[in-house]
């Protein structure tokens, strides 16, 4: 199912993750597939509750206790998802490393922002302290943090938002991971903070060579960086392809609504288009295609079966029962 | 740092003014109370009383002289043990109460904090409701309960530990009272730093560390350990008020002869002076005490700032 | 804005609908979540069985709390036993007289200065609370450093002068605990009363001109009941303790009346001898309190459930 013709650094496949609660069985992903190869981009877009930041978890192995994996991510050829947590950890940080949703909670706010990050150095690399600190200095300085060295002694408290998002993604940049997958980098930043750390991790990507999964809500954050896109809803794969294809040819009734829903400037329609209604409950999702309730082209046999992520065009996936110009018998 | 703590320092001073304040009038005005001179006292001690408070003088005079006494560190003569200044009886019975006091106080500590981490850590196994269910048991089983239960078990039914007494603080004198004061706060601890440890470890900044690939005794001593203990440290200040007023029922049960025996000796033998004495000394031990909590507790929280 | 009477009126009445709607689905979820905790449910039970028999219990014994049986007074340790045939099911106390009755009388006490105890702390704390809180600022700020002040006090050793001094009056028993334990309880109120206040139909109230002593006797304590609720079942065993520390010294309630404390300080010095003076006054105790905690602990879940 390869795409692209770069050798593969993250197979997932059929990956599914459930929650056990008191109401039930949840499934938060079902079935994901995809792609990634050395040094591409993969954008993952969806709702919120749409199943992206579980997909990223699983990745991690850090779901929730009440959590469980079915199917397989091959990193390198060896399936993550069955490794135990001491083979985790040599992988996390050093080869997969993550940036969160919430960068102000995501420091721990009793430690020094500078011990925060030399302890991943002495950790992964053996670095002694001097080493460990000089290091940090240096990515700190990378992710233009100013007056780096000075910032090594406070505590996550003094720094604001945006900052602390580059602390973050220092961070995770500290081993030159393989991977890094960001969750909702910038959502919780104001926008001029939010372009800057999108240049960032841009430049990063291209100095570090790192392969990226951007997980975001924001389809104005896939375009500025992404190769590939991954559009979920309700834990499903809707449309999968090159970002090109999927930003000037939707195909997906879902991703034309979400592009559709992005107020631009440069048109005059007076109104904002919105999809209709909510995302479904997970614990009660419709019969058939998910996204059913809410689709203007509904028809009964979209109620009838869950239509199959099918190959239509090279390299572009969905799953829809409407043809790509319109509904044939 | 040190503006924080002078601060502090400060502001304890007009509680403790307080706290002599009420004690001193509550026992001015208290009826039967030797100030009133209702009652009859052996002549040597009116005399001395007379001499040491005024008390031919205006009440206002007479707390006066006592505060200025205070602040010598005078407090005065005992109205029952004729031959003794309450300085004397206080030094005489302190230590022994700081003793079972300081013992009781890390023993709480120490196994509280490391149960609830355990159960924590294991939540919903059974050895987080074994302790827990231990825990629930402490909080029921007060001081005043388990001290005759101890002496039973440990003195009557088997011949282990002798029933009471002192002996100079040698150790076996110890146990039974250190297990009677701290039981209820090992529990009450252990409770609480379940719960803190439960809520720190599924904060973000958990999973943040999880996510660096540290493994878990490390993500739990350095990174939960410290948010984890800050309801600990509120809980101290109580913690060290219910030891002291324990000390009473520790001392009154095993005969130690600490600062408890001495107060509700007083109280009993209504001799003011010695009980005022206690009160005092207790009140400024609380004060202080609270003052070094708060302290504490912005050197573990760098949010505070001082 | 003209507010005229009616319109105060019609929208007191609205804001008040505002808070039933909110407060009917949250007690119907708290409700549920209680029921489905056994051990709340159970100790719930047990707590009204153990009242039922404090109350009712001495109507079903021969012998009345005041009473000594001269016969057995002759050999307690033989003939204070516990025993069916003559009626002393749970034994005889060194004066001979009837531990069954004494321990429910002594239940009746206790369970009386703790619900009683806790009424006193309940209200004064949460006038207290509510009011620092809702009028913020200097007024605040000076209301909270008096509590400060009396966290730092030595309360018990207060009360135990206040019991030698005034004498031993079950009444002073009750005020005095109860004047102790306000302190967490406004603190609590006062916190909750802090996020409440800047609730809609709080500012609504203000807005229309209601005045401070009605929103916070209509709008901000009618909301913060829940927790005070929960709190109050968490404190009812610790005034129970409390006063069973003082009648353990000796300065609770007067003979010939007793408390489960008074019962346990006469058990334990006979236990040697007589240990069933000490087991059943400690058994009634013991499981009461450990029945209040697990209610408090499920009223809690069931009312903020947080995973703890």
């Amino acid at each position: 199912m390869s795409l692209l013709s770069t050798e593969n650094l993250l197979e997932v496949e059929n990956l599914r993750v459930s929650f056990g609660t008191p109401d039930g069985f949840v499934t938060a992903v079902n079935d994901l597939n995809f792609t990634l190869g050395q040094g591409e981009t993969l954008g993952i877009v969806g709702e919120s509750g749409s199943g992206k930041s579980q997909t990223a978890f699983a990745l991690m192995g850090l779901l929730a206790n009440n959590g469980v994996i079915k199917g397989e991510a091959r990193f390198e050829g060896r399936n993550i998802l069955s490794l135990h947590e001491k083979e985790m950890n040599r992988i996390r940080s050093k080869e997969i490393a993550m940036i969160f949703q919430d960068p102000m909670t995501s420091l721990n706010p009793y430690m020094k922002v500078g011990k925060q990050l030399m302890e991943v150095l002495m950790l992964h690399k053996g670095m002694n302290k001097a080493e460990a600190f000089e290091a940090s200095v240096k990515m700190l300085d990378a992710v233009k943090m100013p007056e780096a060295r000075k910032r090594m002694n406070m505590y996550p408290h003094e720094f604001s938002g945006g900052m602390r998002q580059r602390v973050m993604i220092a961070m995770a940049l500290l081993c030159q991971p393989k991977l890094l997958i960001a969750d909702e980098p910038t959502t919780a930043l104001d926008v001029t903070v939010q372009a800057q750390i999108l240049t960032l991790l841009n430049e990063l990507k291209d100095d570090f060579n790192t392969s990226i999964i951007m997980i975001t809500h924001d389809l104005g954050v896939v375009a500025g960086l992404c190769d590939k896109v991954l559009v979920m809803y309700a834990g499903q794969t809707m449309e999968y392809g090159s970002a090109e294809d999927v930003f000037y040819r939707p195909t997906h009734p879902y991703t034309q609504g979400l592009l559709q829903a992005i107020p631009r400037l440069d048109t005059d329609a007076g109104i904002l288009s919105t999809i209709p209604g909510n995302p479904p409950n997970l614990l009660n999702l419709p019969p058939g295609c998910p996204f059913q309730t809410r689709c203007e082209y509904a028809k009964d046999r979209c109620v009838e079966n869950i239509p199959p992520l099918e190959e239509f065009a090279s390299g572009q996936l969905r799953a829809c029962h409407k043809s790509v110009d319109g509904w044939v018998a | 740092m040190l503006t924080f703590i002078s601060k502090r320092v400060l502001e304890a001073i007009p509680t403790l003014l307080i706290l002599i304040t009420v004690s001193f009038f509550l026992m001015h005005y208290a009826p039967g109370s030797p100030f009133s001179s209702e009652r009859t006292l052996p002549p040597e001690v009116l005399a001395n009383i007379n001499a040491k408070y005024h008390l031919d003088e205006p009440v206002i005079n007479q707390y006066f002289y006592y505060l200025g006494g205070l602040l010598q560190g005078d407090l005065g003569p005992s109205f029952r043990y004729k031959d003794f200044s309450i300085n004397e009886l206080i030094a005489q019975s302190f230590p022994v109460s700081a003793e079972i006091g300081i013992w009781s106080f890390l023993v709480a500590l120490l196994i509280g904090v490391s149960c609830g981490i355990l159960a924590a850590l294991r939540q919903n196994s059974w050895l987080d409701y074994g302790i827990m269910s231990f825990a629930n048991l402490g909080i029921v089983l007060p001081n005043f309960v388990l001290a005759p239960l101890c002496i039973l078990f440990f003195s009557i039914y088997n011949q282990w530990l002798p029933p009471g007494g002192w002996n100079g603080g040698a150790w076996p004198y110890l146990i039974m009272p250190v297990i009677a004061m701290s039981t209820s706060y090992i529990a009450q601890i252990a409770r609480i730093t379940r719960g803190s440890m439960i809520e720190t470890m599924h904060s973000n900044f958990i999973r943040t560390a999880r996510a660096k690939g540290l493994p878990k005794y490390r993500i739990v001593l350095q990174h939960a350990l410290r948010p984890a203990m800050l309801p600990v440290v509120s809980y101290l200040g109580p913690a060290f008020v219910g030891i002291v007023t324990g000390s009473v029922i520790v001392d009154v049960y095993f005969g130690t002869g600490g600062i408890g025996q001495h107060f509700i000796n007083g109280a009993l033998n209504r001799d003011y002076s010695l009980v005022m004495g206690v009160t005092i000394l207790i009140g400024t031990l609380t004060i202080v005490f609270n003052a070094i909590v708060d302290i504490l507790y912005a050197v573990i929280d760098p949010k505070i700032r001082y | 804005m003209i507010t005229t009477k009616d319109k105060v009126q019609a929208i007191e009445q609205f804001a008040q609908q505002v808070v039933d709607v909110e407060g009917r689905s949250l007690w119907q979820d708290a409700r549920r979540r209680f029921f489905s905790n056994h051990a709340a449910v159970i100790s719930l039970v047990i707590l009204a069985l153990v009242g039922a028999f404090a109350l009712l219990g001495p109507f079903f014994s021969q012998w009345h709390y005041e009473d000594i049986d001269w016969e057995a007074l002759s050999d307690i340790s033989v003939l204070g036993r516990p025993n069916i045939e003559n009626g002393h099911y749970f034994g005889t106390d060194t004066l001979g007289r009837d531990i069954f009755v004494r321990t429910m009388q002594g239940g009746q006490i206790s369970l009386l200065v703790g619900i009683l105890g806790s009424f006193v702390a309940i209200i004064i704390g949460t006038l207290y609370g509510a009011t620092s809180g809702y009028l913020g600022g200097r007024v605040d700020s000076v209301m909270m450093r008096f509590l400060e002040i009396l966290n730092s006090f030595p309360f018990m050793f207060f009360v135990i002068i206040l019991m030698t001094i005034f004498g031993r009056h079950i009444f002073l028993i009750f005020v005095a605990i109860g004047a102790i334990s306000w302190l967490d309880m406004a603190r609590i109120v006062r916190g909750q009363t802090l996020s409440l206040k800047n609730k809609e139909y709080i500012e609504a109230a203000y807005a229309c001109g209601v005045s401070t002593p009605k929103i916070i006797l209509r709008h901000i304590i009618p909301n913060v009941l829940g927790i005070v609720v929960v709190y109050a079942t968490l404190l009812v065993p610790n005034m129970i303790l409390l006063e069973s520390f003082i009648s353990f010294l000796g300065l609770g309630v007067q003979e010939p009346m007793t408390s489960w404390g008074a019962l346990l300080s006469e058990g334990a010095q006979n236990m040697e001898i007589a240990v069933w003076q000490l087991a059943w006054p400690l058994a009634f105790l013991v499981v009461t309190l450990f029945c209040f905690n697990f209610l408090g602990d499920g009223l809690r879940d069931a009312l903020d459930p947080k995973d703890r």
